[in-house]
């Protein structure tokens, strides 16, 4: 079976990759295609294996078992100069005693393009991360945000089949990060080129990546668009990971018209849509996204309302984070600010959602997490 | 204040007999007399004039080079395989690498002047830069292990992941990036050998007088300031070293 937006030949695919370091399980059969001009990030908490999945691809670390197949062909066992990836690390790995023209034109070198080709490759590859003034800087002379576009160029210029980016954000400031997120991308929208970007940053991989793998334990925990990972979890870890607030353990009470009724664990019942095959009595989770909650007035049209104490708000600029309870059920809601202010801690409110956005998954499915 | 004087004391034993040294070296007559009634640089022409010291000081020169030279070549190989592989037992190579002779200096002495006998060597300028090499490349190991623990793997992995083969890695990466440690690495081995007088006196025959053997045996038939002189000039020539390996940091890696 092949996934959702590979039209042609995968560029990079990996089957049933296995490695371990002792006991910890890196890869555990893991099976990854990354199409062409794709760009997937593998999104997971430290230690869940993603950088050595990439390092297999790299060839800087060889699976215990599984194949690495880059452009139709069984890289395992080739070694890291002879694949034709490009890396960018985490702390850049620049070399600090060549210039930035120097550092660019490496892989160059190596493959030995002729001079003339050479210079003209290494012009285009700083001109794109707009650098061209720097060039015969030393990378120590750099900032970090320069150091990380010529640490771009440098694997770009050689054109590889996959760029491969562990973390390449995480040593910027915020600000940066924001910016540089907009510059690789762009920059690989107009290369064509296939990437995959690993990091442990949802917004992240949200902003930039055509399909996120949500990595856990050496697994693929599930693997979609942004919009599928976000919207539609597959699992109770991958809804706790990309940030859901308003996760509830629950028990299926019975059919509600077209939905269901859950009792969430803490005393209240809600609705959610139907999935299929429930009967009452099942386990189940459910997510009631802080998004989606509107408060007072604003609830009282909406199907689901409940009278809930507001217990802190947190202020935030555009948006408050207000937490409530109803009941003994703790709630977070994001709430933008309007011009008539927000109400205050023990103030008593109704909220309300529509039985649509409430995500519920039975906790049976897929080890439920 | 008293740990300041005591400091003040150890300084002054330490350094009056290399001060009263180079003050004797300035003196005119054949005898050293307090106080100095003339200066004068009549032991230095007698160093020069001595055909004796010259060419030891030519032998040592050579020497302490080749020894130097050697040991950094040797010790890049043994420190980067250390830092980078997982070679079976590397913690007992480590500890051979990098400590200095636990043998006494004169039982390794005899036992080089046996081992260069049996194999025809004795007597030649290739034992005694074997001999140099095995007293001088713990300290090289140390040095230039530091240097490269100095140099991330990712650069390295990011070299090779641009094309570059594992000597390609070593020549334009690891190597410039290590240089400091290595020069250092080297003007501390060229000192030591420089000035080794234990092993060597034992490995020297009639050819191959190093200058401190030489100093050594000069002093057994006479005393005049001739060999202050020369003190003089080894003293400085040290001191220039010495703070060319400051400079590069040297000395730190030594004593981790």
């Amino acid at each position: 079976m092949r996934p959702a937006g590979i039209r042609a030949a995968p560029v990079l695919e990996l089957r049933g990759l296995v490695k371990r370091y002792g006991s910890v399980v890196a890869a555990a059969g893991l099976d990854l295609a990354v199409g062409d001009g794709e760009f997937v990030a593998l999104l997971g908490p430290s230690g869940c294996g993603k950088t050595t999945v990439l390092r297999c691809i790299a060839g800087i670390v060889e699976p215990e078992a599984g194949e690495v197949v880059l452009a139709g062909e069984n890289i395992c066992g080739k070694p890291i100069y002879a694949r034709d990836t490009a890396l960018v690390f985490q702390n850049y790995a620049l070399f600090p005693h060549l210039s930035v023209f120097e550092n660019v034109a490496f892989g160059l070198r190596m493959r030995r393009v002729p001079k003339p080709e050479l210079r003209a490759r290494v012009a285009e590859a700083l001109d794109l991360v707009r650098l061209s003034a720097l060039e015969k800087r030393l990378p120590g002379a750099l900032s970090g945000g320069q150091q990380q576009r010529v640490a771009l160029a440098r694997a770009l210029v050689v054109r590889p089949a996959l760029l491969l980016l562990d973390e390449p954000l995480s040593n910027l400031d915020a600000r940066l990060r924001e910016e540089m997120r907009g510059e690789i991308r762009r920059l690989q929208r107009t290369l064509g080129v296939a990437a995959i970007l690993v990091t442990h940053d949802i917004e992240e991989a949200f902003s930039v990546a055509d399909r996120i793998a949500v990595m856990r334990e050496g697994r693929i925990e599930q693997m979609g668009a942004p919009a599928e990972i976000y919207g539609a979890p597959a699992t109770r870890f991958v809804a706790d990971f990309v940030g859901h607030a308003n996760i509830f353990d629950a028990t299926v009470r019975g059919a509600a018209g077209r939905g269901v009724r859950l009792g969430i664990e803490g005393g209240i019942e809600i609705e959610a849509p139907m999935a299929p095959g429930w009967r009452a009595g099942d386990r189940a989770w459910a997510i009631i996204p802080p998004e989606r909650i509107r408060l007072g007035a604003a609830a009282l049209e909406l199907d689901q309302r409940f009278e809930a104490e507001i217990k802190e708000v947190t202020y935030l600029g555009g948006t408050s984070r207000i937490a409530l309870r109803v009941g003994a059920v703790p709630f977070m809601v994001a709430s933008q600010n309007a011009a008539t202010g927000t109400p205050g801690a023990g103030e008593r409110v109704m909220i309300g959602w529509e039985r649509d956005d409430v995500i519920a998954r039975s906790a049976a499915e897929r080890g439920g997490g | 204040m008293a740990l300041r004087l005591f400091n003040w004391i150890m300084a002054a034993v330490m350094l009056s007999p290399i001060l009263l040294i180079i003050w004797m070296s300035f003196t005119p007559g054949a005898m050293f007399r307090i106080p100095l009634e003339a200066f004068s640089l009549r032991w230095y022409r007698e160093v020069f004039a001595y055909p004796g010291f010259v060419n030891a000081f030519f032998l040592s020169l050579r020497l302490a080079a080749a020894a130097a030279g050697a040991a950094v070549a040797l010790s890049f190989v043994a420190a980067y395989a250390l830092a980078r592989t997982r070679l079976r037992g590397r913690a007992a190579l480590d500890a051979l690498f990098t400590a200095p002779l636990i043998v006494p200096a004169v039982v390794f002495g005899i036992a080089m002047l046996q081992f260069s006998n049996r194999l025809g060597l004795y007597n030649t300028f290739f034992a005694l830069v074997v001999a140099h090499v095995a007293i001088v490349t713990p300290y090289a190991v140390r040095s230039i292990a530091a240097a490269l623990r100095a140099v991330p793997i990712e650069m390295e992995w990011a070299a090779m992941n641009l094309g570059a083969r594992r000597g390609t890695v070593l020549l334009r990466i690891v190597l410039p990036l290590c240089a400091r440690g290595m020069v250092a690495a080297f003007l501390l081995c060229f000192l030591m050998s420089f000035s080794e007088v234990t092993v060597t006196i034992f490995m020297t025959g009639p050819g191959y007088q190093t200058l401190p053997v030489r100093i050594y045996n000069y002093l057994t038939d006479q005393v005049d300031p001739t060999v202050a002189a020369l003190s003089a000039m080894l003293i400085g020539l040290s001191l220039l070293l010495a703070l060319i390996v400051a400079g590069l940091g040297g000395f730190k890696e030594i004593s981790k």
